[in-house]
């Protein structure tokens, strides 16, 4: 299944992307985040609690430009051709 | 984001340069319905010259989730717009690459009476600082920077 990862600030430094395309076997997003923190291992430190073993509570999700509002992000099914952004705390002007 | 038509300015996130502050003002007092305001309230913020732990900055960048930010710019002004029963509220953030005093942020306020405008200046001015997907990056003068 191929879904597109949008990438901004300091998660665009380490891409040095925009936006990229992965393509991986199973549909959740916990799959997704793995993928992306095997390419991208100083990903790890941004995105994971390895603790709970789960996203860090300051990371947000968003699908198809909407933010998500669920307890268990990881457990999402992701459909074929969704944008997925991994967002950071924000810092507006 | 180009969202102008005509003399109507719409909310959103804008390439630094692509609007002036005037042009917004103008905007506003175009409205249909602004001989009903009494006042019109606007917060401009900048670019200060320090970070958020005093260090000083040489310029400051601001990146932004075009798509989600539009969004969520239009439900905040329809929300506290419904809510406080103004006449025009707008939000422009700016993005792209900015020096010391700079302007980053306009918002306007038009309301029939003041103190409901200046309640609702406030509220925007927090909603959009704690809810636009924007990134602000401090480049110091020996060339390090930060996102913050």
């Amino acid at each position: 299944m191929v879904v597109e990862v949008l990438y901004f600030a300091s998660i665009r430094d380490i891409t040095q992307k925009e936006s990229e395309f992965f393509d991986f076997e199973k549909k959740q997003l916990r799959d997704l985040v793995q993928s992306l923190i095997q390419k991208y291992e100083s990903l790890h430190d941004i995105l994971w609690d390895e603790d709970k073993a789960c996203l860090k509570s300051n990371v947000s999700i968003a699908i198809n430009h909407k933010i998500i509002q669920n307890k268990d992000l990881l457990s999402i099914e992701l459909m074929e051709g969704d944008k997925v952004a991994f967002l950071l705390p924000v810092s507006g002007g | 984001m180009d969202f102008k038509t005509g003399d109507e300015i719409n909310s959103g996130i804008y390439q630094k340069g692509g609007l002036s502050f005037e042009e917004i003002y103008k905007s506003v007092k175009n409205h249909p319905l602004i001989k009903e305001s009494g006042s019109i309230l606007t917060f401009t913020g900048i670019v200060r010259r320090t970070s958020s732990n005093g260090e000083p900055i040489k310029k400051l960048k601001i990146e932004a989730y075009d798509e989600l930010g539009n969004r969520t710019i239009l439900e905040i002004c329809e929300d506290i717009k419904n809510r406080y029963g103004l006449i025009d509220l707008k939000i422009i953030h700016l993005k792209g690459t900015f020096e010391i005093s700079d302007d980053l942020v306009y918002v306007i306020v038009a309301s029939a009476h003041r103190e409901e405008g200046f309640k609702a200046l406030k509220e925007a001015v927090e909603k959009y600082k704690k809810e636009l997907p924007v990134w602000m990056k401090e480049e110091f003068s020996n060339g390090e920077s930060k996102w913050v």
